[in-house]
């Protein structure tokens, strides 16, 4: 099973590499190519734990303790 | 060309708090949203043909410009991915709970990404295809709703007093703020004389289509079980039985989230994938969006184990955080530039 997700993931990773860098090399666009490189390395590094099923600490918990004195007063009673 | 997002979630916490009058709370949402849209426009005008990533750096020097700009990438694309994720995980809790959600989610982002990659004016005009539908299927959904609403259901009025209210104030108005998406978009406007009229018009449509929406359910179930089912409209339109024949339409809400979350979470993505390209200055934004797509489809998985814990996060956490970019920020921005005196004018 992880092993068909996982590969399905890197058909999709593919199939974008595939689709977007051929015209990126061809116009000699590097800074876009670079950009496009770590973009899709932030996908993969958020993408591939979850379908391995590791627990990655989720952004919302940050957000959460940044702002909870205002949130609590929001709470329903 | 007039943007609106439609926002389909009635917060069962500003019926929590505000009660009966719910309906009012969005009232004066609406007119902070209509002062939110103000000061970012107000912004936009002061340097014309500039988004909000280009100005930025303009007004606060290179590199903090460029740091605040990155939050705003990540905020368009956290939007875009709550976005994505309230509309799919409707769809899971209320219809298909064997589904997995990442399946939904898939589907979502590569619609939103193909109408991205089309551009800014296929995004519009398929807004132009879907608001008329939306609206006319909400306003035909509630016209149905009439013979089970009850009056008695939203009197007393005024009977909740201010602090509840302004509590309950809250939520709403930082979804009308998701207005700052603007600071992206008047650029690229036809009309660029006429953004302050399109702009309020198109709150105020929205503000009747909430209104419609609030009122409905209000008036069906009243406030204690309003605010007690996860979504409110939903059950409402499980209510309809006309003569045992018109009955379980619930179809249609799925419709409406599902077009008008397409459209909202593709402008996002828009935002987020000009923004970046913008900031690390490159020619062309396109093949950014496939990228952030994905990074959205997993994000949006990753950001809440539970729809209970999106809806917390939704009501309680949401509003501030988003508030800060959607009013701080600009507000300050304007602040400064009315002390130095930058841009046009």
């Amino acid at each position: 099973m992880v092993q068909t997700l996982i590969f399905l993931l890197n058909l999709v990773f593919l199939i974008i590499i595939y689709l977007e860098v051929p015209p990126l090399v061809k116009n000699k666009r590097w800074r876009e190519l670079i950009a496009f490189a770590v973009f899709l390395w932030l996908g993969m590094v958020l993408s591939v734990p979850l379908v391995l099923g590791f627990d990655l600490p989720s952004p919302t918990k940050a957000i959460e303790a940044i702002f909870k004195p205002l949130a609590n007063w929001l709470k329903p009673s | 060309m007039i943007y609106a997002t439609l926002i389909l979630f009635i917060p069962q916490n500003t019926v929590a708090h505000a009660k009966q009058d719910a309906w009012l709370s969005f009232l004066i949402a609406f007119a902070g949203g209509v002062l939110i849209s103000l000061v970012v426009i107000n912004l936009s005008l002061r340097f014309p043909g500039k988004t909000l990533f280009e100005y930025l750096p303009l007004i606060l020097g290179r590199w903090p410009g460029k740091i605040i700009g990155f939050f705003y990438v990540w905020l368009f694309i956290h939007f875009c991915a709550l976005v994505d994720r309230e509309y799919c995980s409707t769809i899971v809790a209320a219809f298909m709970p064997e589904t997995p959600l990442v399946v939904f989610l898939i589907h979502g982002t590569t619609m939103s990404a193909y109408i991205t990659y089309c551009g800014l004016e296929v995004l519009a005009r398929i807004n132009q295809l879907f608001l008329p539908l939306n609206a006319g299927l909400l306003t035909i959904l509630f016209a149905l709703a009439t013979p089970e609403m009850k009056v008695a259901n939203i009197l007393p009025v005024f009977d909740t007093g201010l602090l509840p209210l302004v509590k309950s104030t809250i939520t709403p108005l930082s979804w009308f703020g998701e207005i700052i998406t603007l600071a992206v978009i008047v650029p690229y406007l036809a009309e660029q004389k006429n953004v302050y009229r399109l702009t309020i018009k198109a709150l105020f449509f929205v503000l009747v289509l909430i209104e419609i929406a609030t009122v409905g359910v209000l008036l069906v179930f009243g406030p204690t079980l309003t605010s007690s089912y996860f979504f409110p409209v939903l059950s409402g339109t499980k209510m309809i039985n006309i003569a045992n024949f018109i009955e379980r339409l619930e179809i249609i809400p799925i419709v409406i989230w599902i077009t008008s979350g397409t459209v909202k979470g593709a402008l996002f993505l828009w935002a987020a994938a000009l923004g970046s390209s913008q900031l690390l200055g490159l020619k062309d934004y396109r093949p950014l969006i496939l990228p952030l797509a994905v990074i959205v489809t997993s994000l949006s998985y990753l950001l809440h184990p539970s729809i209970i814990d999106l809806l917390n996060f939704l009501t309680q956490t949401f509003p501030f955080y988003a508030l800060t970019f959607e009013f701080g920020i600009p507000f300050l921005l304007l602040i400064i530039v009315l002390i130095k005196g930058s841009g046009k004018k």
